[in-house]
């Protein structure tokens, strides 16, 4: 493992007085190398400050982080390697390009002002190297203010890497990119970090941004880490419902297992699934089935062999394109289908559709946001709304 | 993001928790010393020595008394004293404002031609040490042979002087007019800062431009102008060298004035329980007006009118009335001109003569021969280089360091550091300089130019440390951080990354303190020994003793050199605003 945290806290305010706001709780994590993983979650997660700790520009409260084997902050021995002998490099939200230096100033300050100094030949060649790297060797002597947004953080991402450091720390590089570049950006870094086979330790709120680019995704609520696991691992099989709400639409459907277990009793009827074995008969528990999940039958499909059949009415249609949006209202709940936009429907159609069930993942109710058997049809809130039970309008950055 | 609160790792447990956290502690400890020691030192000392029974010295005295307050109390004159010190700052606070409002209004909001001048004039001519404006009205309107006294009975035929620089009014003119330069530069600061379409909104319902100007400007403005009145009224009742030298003639004594006369008697022995005990005085005082001035500030902070985009005034074109306003600054040009040139005319002649024509075939540069060949002119150069120079330098490196901790670091003992700091604009400097003279008294350093070193850091320390808070807030915190994890230990991020872009603000600050420094008289006089002579003192000694052509030849090069420095920075840093 190339980066192991441990138990990590951080704690600010004061210790006599007790007002004491909690930043983050027990974050263990590791990173094998080369492998580029993300720190996802809603601001004021305490994604940053893991970030800050690694990088060595906040203290922790507790814990300890080693990289590469060598401890560079462990409480218990009151050990803290400060942040510009570890090694690292990093690309701020902000860049923080040097607007009194030129490009090359920018990127040859680690090599000229660091801590493991490199004479001044090679100081020429390995900078141009850099920025032939991000394509921007022919702005070389250009003063940093005259850059545009994208060829700023080209700039910073340069000087991050010119020092061949042991991990690449990147504090939501794209945020400040319109969405076009941000795209071609996504593509450029993973590619770049990739070819160079260094480690990258990444923190973004947004959950596209993190499927797209990371091998591993941490993903935090309130300073506490809630999963960890591959892109796929995260968005197919969310262990909260949170999870499943914060990395993209989910249908969420209230109900209790059953008492032989193997399926759950909802409001649309018995839903065949793997149940987990840490609930029991008639727990309340919540089912999440994504949009892209549910199969839509044709009319001529075979009905009998299939389970979890459910029958509704099209109450809406929303033509995207690349994908159509169904809902339908099934008996007292809605649910949202995404489906082929070569399918041929119309309002108030009654269609048939299955809920595989693999597909079909079971979680208990969040921790913070309800107490146990407090769960309820969601239905009861707004019954007038016809997207009754489909509560995944997140609004994307 | 919520989750970005600036903080700075603490020590946790032991010192080598941190190695490069470590230097940053003990260069704030090293901070902390000095500061306290620069700010409780004499306070402490002066305030001991106000309870301490006259004729006896602090720290050996018998027992602590209250004898001194209820003397300064009961004597007669404590009363008058106080009116007078009050009358003073506010008339002449009053005068400086309302000449430097309309200087500013016509160099921010119209097209009145020559306005860069105006301005290069007016910043560079704060450098310029009141003492010299002083002397200067005192050789034109002298009752016996000013220049303007025989200029009016020359052409009115009067038969006795109609001006004279020794009374209230004058001390009051004289410093009122010379107030204009910093009145200035805070309020076209105002006038900057304020949107000028709320003037238009105005403007657009029908209003005339006067209306506007009474109904919209200066409503707006008036809790800034309120509370750089209070500012200035603050400075004015510690400010010392003009109520000295025409005051004490006019027989208008006022609280500094009188300090120094009980401190440092022309005859007897002075009487330090006194001057500190009206030292304790003059400081509540000034306690009581910075109170009122933050109350006034956080007024003026709900009426700020910042909108953060950058707006292009519109200018109000002046047509007909643009001689008027010509005339009008160019008298106020020509009057704070009069003083120079009288003091230039009187170095060309072994005695003072009345300005004339013929005069000048006997004009000669023998004064500043004799002058610069005096061993005590030449101490004195050497001291003012040394005083002004590591004064303004040594403050604006403390500065530096201090606003970095309290800007970045969110310790208790940061902002700790940054209160001390800013404590010392409470102190008026004469309350300072007595206790500087009573701490260092026994001390070998008394008597040296570092005695006066170490007093006008602690005095302008205050100025240096804002400027640089406000420079430094500023800055983004990852520019800094970049430079952290790029590898550069904390001093090579603090002179490659911080100490670059915070150059202007810096230079400007050190440029006011250098300027401030050459023309205090207050340290120089009350710490003064034969060798530790400044500029200021030896312009003073040489009126006092008295050597007029001495005086006007020290009082030219003074303002010469000063310019020197002064106006090609001024220009610098015009052009480096221009660019960006």
């Amino acid at each position: 493992m190339h980066l192991v945290v441990s138990n990590l806290g951080k704690t600010y305010g004061n210790r006599q007085s007790g007002s004491r706001v909690t930043a983050m709780k027990s974050i263990s994590f590791s990173v094998k190398r080369g492998d580029i993983f993300t720190l996802l979650g809603p601001s004021g997660c305490g994604k940053t400050t893991t970030l800050q700790c690694v990088a060595g520009l906040e203290t922790p409260t507790n814990g300890s982080i080693l990289m590469d084997g060598e401890v560079v902050f462990d409480q218990g021995t009151a050990r803290m390697v400060p942040a510009n002998r570890r090694k690292l490099g990093m690309v701020f939200q902000s860049y923080a390009i040097w607007p009194h230096m030129t490009v090359f100033e920018n990127v040859a300050f680690p090599l000229a002002h660091g801590t493991r100094r490199v004479e001044s030949g090679d100081i020429r060649r390995r900078v141009l190297d850099a920025l032939e790297r991000v394509k921007l060797a022919e702005y070389a002597d250009r003063p940093s203010p005259h850059l545009s947004g994208g060829q700023q953080q080209r700039v910073a991402l340069a000087r991050a890497l010119v020092h061949e450091p042991r991990l690449l720390l990147l504090d939501e590089p794209l945020s400040n990119l319109d969405a076009k570049l941000r795209d071609d950006m996504r593509v450029e870094i993973r590619q770049l970090v990739k070819s160079l086979g260094i480690t990258t330790l990444f923190v973004t709120h947004d959950q596209v941004e993190a499927m797209s680019m990371s091998d591993q995704i941490v993903l935090m609520r309130a300073g506490r880490i809630l999963q960890v696991g591959t892109p796929r691992e995260i968005f197919l099989k969310p262990r909260s419902r949170f999870v499943a709400d914060f990395m993209g639409r989910s249908n969420i459907i209230s109900g209790r297992v059953t008492a032989g277990s193997g399926a759950v009793e909802t409001a649309i009827g018995l839903v065949a699934c793997d149940v987990p074995s840490e609930f029991r008969a008639h727990d309340p528990v919540t089912l999440v089935i994504r949009p892209q999940a549910i199969q839509i039958l044709s009319e001529r499909a075979p009905y009998a062999s299939l389970g979890n059949l459910v029958t509704g009415r099209v109450s809406s249609l929303n033509f995207l394109g690349e994908t159509v949006e169904i809902e339908v209202r099934c008996g007292p709940l809605g649910l949202r289908i995404t489906a082929d936009p070569y399918l041929d429907l119309s309002i108030g159609q009654t269609i048939s559709f299955v809920l595989p069930a693999e597909r079909c993942v079971v979680v208990g109710p969040d921790e913070e946001e309800r107490p146990p058997h407090a769960a309820s049809e969601p239905a009861e809130d707004e019954p007038s709304s016809a997207r009754i039970g489909v509560e995944n309008e997140r609004v994307l950055p | 993001m919520t989750d970005r609160a600036p903080h700075w790792p603490q020590t946790v447990g032991s010192e080598q928790f941190s190695l490069g956290a470590s230097l940053q502690i003990w260069t704030r400890r090293l901070l902390f010393a000095l500061v306290g020691f620069l700010l409780l030192g004499p306070l402490i000392i002066l305030l001991l020595t106000s309870v301490t029974p006259p004729g006896q010295l602090p720290l050996q005295a018998s027992a602590l008394t209250l004898e001194n307050y209820l003397e300064i109390f009961t004597r007669r004159g404590t009363f008058t004293l106080l009116r007078n010190t009050v009358v003073y700052a506010g008339s002449s606070v009053i005068l400086g404002m309302a000449v430097a409002i309309v200087i500013a209004w016509l160099t921010e909001r119209t097209d009145l031609r020559g306005r860069v001048v105006v301005r290069i004039l007016m910043f560079s001519w704060m450098a310029v040490p009141p003492l010299v404006f002083g002397y200067g009205w005192i050789l034109l309107t002298n009752p016996g042979n000013g220049a303007l006294n025989a200029l009016a009975r020359a052409v009115f035929g009067l038969s006795s002087a109609p001006f004279t620089p020794y009374s209230a009014v004058a001390l009051i003119a004289i410093s009122g007019l010379g107030l204009v330069p910093t009145c200035y530069v805070m309020i076209s600061g105002l006038l900057r800062n304020m949107d000028p379409s709320l003037e238009d909104a105005g403007h657009v319902i029908g209003a005339s431009r006067l209306t506007s100007m009474r109904k919209i400007t200066i409503p707006l403005m008036r809790p800034g102008l309120l509370s750089a009145s209070i500012y200035l009224v603050m400075g004015m009742v510690q400010t010392f060298d003009l109520p000295l030298i025409l005051g004490t003639t006019a027989q208008y004594p006022v609280l500094s004035t009188r300090i120094f006369l009980l401190a440092s008697p022309d005859g007897g022995l002075p009487n330090y329980g006194a001057a500190s005990a009206f030292g304790v005085v003059l400081l509540v005082l000034a306690l009581g007006l910075m109170w009122v001035y933050f109350r006034a500030t956080a007024m003026a902070e709900r009426f700020r009118i910042v909108s953060g985009k950058s707006f292009r005034p519109k200018r109000s074109k002046l047509g007909r009335l643009s001689f008027a306003a010509y005339a009008f600054v160019c008298i106020y040009f020509l009057i704070m001109l009069l003083p120079l040139l009288i003091l230039l005319w009187t170095s060309l002649f072994p005695f003072y003569r009345v300005p004339a024509l013929a005069e000048l075939a006997t004009a000669n540069l023998s004064a500043y021969a004799r002058v610069l060949y005096e061993p005590t002119v030449q101490r004195a150069l050497v001291n003012t280089a040394l005083l002004v120079g590591i004064s303004s330098t040594s403050v604006m490196f403390l500065s530096c360091l201090i606003s970095w901790f309290s800007v970045r670091t969110a310790s208790a003992s940061s902002k700790i550091l940054d209160v001390m700091a800013f404590l010392p604009t409470a102190i008026p400097p004469i309350v300072m300089a007595i206790a500087m003279l009573l701490l260092f008294m026994r001390s070998p350093i008394y008597g040296t130019v570092w005695v006066l070193i170490i007093g006008h850091v602690t005095i302008f320390l205050p100025f240096g440390t804002r400027t640089m808070n406000g420079a430094l807030l500023q800055i983004h915190k990852e520019l800094e951080d970049a430079a952290t994890i790029c590898g550069a230990a904390w001093l090579v991020g603090l002179r490659r990354i911080i100490l670059p872009l915070v150059w202007p603000h810096a230079l400007n600050a050190w440029l006011w303190v250098f300027a401030h420094s050459a023309r205090d008289l207050t340290f120089p006089l009350m710490l003064m020994t034969s060798n530790n002579v400044v500029l200021a003192s030896t312009l003073y000694l040489t009126w006092d003793y008295p050597d007029q052509t001495g005086a006007a030849a020290i009082a030219v090069i003074m303002v010469g050199v000063l310019m020197l420095i002064v106006v090609p920075v001024q220009l610098y840093s015009a052009r480096r605003a221009g660019e960006t």
